[in-house]
C-alpha cells in the first residue's frame, strides 16, 4: 500500500476540503481516468482496492497510474478510552481529493475493458466518480 | 495556417462575473502588448462550438462597437466537474512579435513495436514553441514508425519543425515510448495478523524520526492508552 517512507511531523491537523480542485483535472498521462465529483479522504487501501480492481480486469498489458498519494496522516484513540489525554495514534494515511481531481489514469488497452476497468475501480472509492476520455477536457 | 475563425463578442457589461455567467456569458479579457486591456464578455454556447485546434491558431475577434483584431487564445479556465468555461484570456498579437503559443503533436504510422505488443505511452500531446505569428503551425507531425523496438521513444529533439520555429521544451524530454506490457501483479491478501507482526519488526524504535511505512503510521504511545483506561 502507498504511504511515505518518512514524515516531518507525525500528526497532522485534519483541515477543510472547501471548493473545487485547480490542479490535476486533466489527463496527464493516460488516455483514459477516473474524475473524484466529491470531495473525500480517500485512504492507501482503497486505492490499492482500485488499482487491484483495474489490474485483475485489465490482466496483461495496459499501464496504470494513480495520480494521487496519501500523504496524510489520520490519527484515532483506542476504543473505550476516555477523551482528553492529548491527540490519538496515527492509524492510517489518507490523500485529500476535491471535486474534478483525477485519481487514477488508464493507457495501452482496449476503451471498452478501460472504462469497465475504471468502473470496477469507482466502486472501490468512496466518492461519486465519472469517467474521462483524452479530447474531453479543453487543451486536455 | 489554420484557417481563421471569428469570434464574435461584446464590452462587458457592469456586472459582476458569475451574474454575467448566469446568462450564458463568458467573461473575457483581451491584452497585449502597447495595448490597452478591456474587459469582454463572449456568448458560451457560441464558443463551445469552437473546436480545440482553434486555440492554438489565428482567430478574428469581432467586438461590438469597436474594431476587428487578430488574437490567440491565451488561456481558457473551465470548472473541472461542470465543464463550464470560467473565463477566456485573447492576446492581442502584433505581426512583428514572436509569440508563445502551444500547438498539438499529430501522431501518423503505426509503430512496429506496437504490434510486436508494446505498450504505447503518449506523455505530451502539444509542445510549446516560439514563432512569428504567421508562422504558426497547424500541428507538428510525429511518425510513430519510427519506433522499431520496445523501449524506443521519441524526445522534442526528433520533432521536424521548420526553421522560423523554435522549440521550448527541454530536447531530452520524451514524447512518445513503447513500453514493455506489464503482468499487473495481484499481490495475495496477507493475513492481518502476519501483517501486524512484520510492521512491529518494522517500526524504528524511535518513533519521532520516520513514519512507518505501511497501514498503521505508528504504533507508539501504547503506555498512554493504558493510562486512560485506568482513569
Amino acid at each position: 500500500m502507498l504511504a511515505p517512507k518518512q514524515t516531518k511531523f507525525r500528526k497532522q491537523m485534519r483541515g477543510r476540503m472547501t471548493g473545487k480542485e485547480s490542479r490535476g483535472v486533466k489527463l496527464h498521462q493516460g488516455e483514459y481516468g477516473l474524475q473524484a465529483l466529491e470531495p473525500a479522504w480517500v485512504t492507501s487501501r482503497q486505492l490499492e482496492a482500485g488499482r487491484k480492481a483495474m489490474a485483475r480486469s485489465v490482466k496483461r498489458g495496459g499501464k496504470i497510474w494513480i495520480m494521487v498519494f496519501p500523504d496524510k496522516p489520520v490519527t484515532k484513540k483506542p476504543a473505550e478510552v476516555r477523551m482528553g489525554s492529548g491527540k490519538g495514534n496515527p492509524e492510517f494515511w489518507v490523500s485529500v481529493v476535491k471535486p474534478g481531481r483525477i485519481i487514477f489514469e488508464m493507457t495501452g488497452v482496449p476503451r471498452d475493458l478501460a472504462i469497465e476497468s475504471l468502473r470496477l475501480a469507482s466502486h472501490k472509492l468512496p466518492i461519486r466518480c465519472r469517467i474521462i476520455e483524452k479530447g474531453d477536457h479543453v487543451k486536455g | 495556417m489554420a484557417r481563421q475563425l471569428t469570434i464574435k463578442a461584446k464590452p462587458r457589461e457592469d456586472k459582476k462575473p458569475n451574474a454575467i455567467r448566469r446568462e450564458g456569458f463568458i467573461p473575457a479579457t483581451l491584452y497585449g502588448h502597447g495595448f490597452e486591456s478591456k474587459s469582454i464578455q463572449i456568448n458560451a454556447r457560441a464558443f463551445a462550438k469552437i473546436p480545440h485546434k482553434a486555440y492554438s491558431a489565428l482567430n478574428q475577434l469581432e467586438i461590438e462597437g469597436d474594431d476587428n483584431c487578430t488574437v490567440l487564445i491565451k488561456d481558457v479556465q473551465m470548472d473541472p466537474v461542470k465543464d463550464k468555461f470560467l473565463n477566456i484570456e485573447f492576446l492581442k498579437i502584433r505581426s512583428d512579435e514572436k509569440v508563445k503559443v502551444k500547438v498539438s503533436l499529430n501522431f501518423i504510422g503505426h509503430s512496429e513495436a506496437v504490434v510486436a505488443g508494446g505498450v504505447l505511452v503518449v506523455s505530451h500531446n502539444e509542445v510549446e514553441i516560439q514563432c512569428l505569428p504567421q508562422d504558426i503551425p497547424d500541428s507538428i507531425e510525429v511518425n510513430l514508425e519510427e519506433i522499431k523496438e520496445i523501449g524506443q521513444s521519441i524526445h522534442i529533439k526528433d520533432l521536424k519543425v521548420s526553421s522560423a520555429v523554435n522549440l521550448l521544451q527541454h530536447p531530452d524530454e520524451i514524447l512518445v515510448k513503447v513500453e514493455i506490457p506489464k503482468e499487473h501483479k495481484v499481490e495475495e491478501e496477507v493475513p492481518v495478523e502476519e501483517a501486524l507482526a512484520v510492521e512491529g519488526a518494522a517500526v524504528p524504535a524511535e518513533g519521532e524520526a520516520a513514519a512507518p511505512a505501511e497501514g498503521k503510521p505508528e504504533a507508539g504511545k501504547k503506555e498512554e492508552s493504558a493510562k486512560d483506561k485506568g482513569k
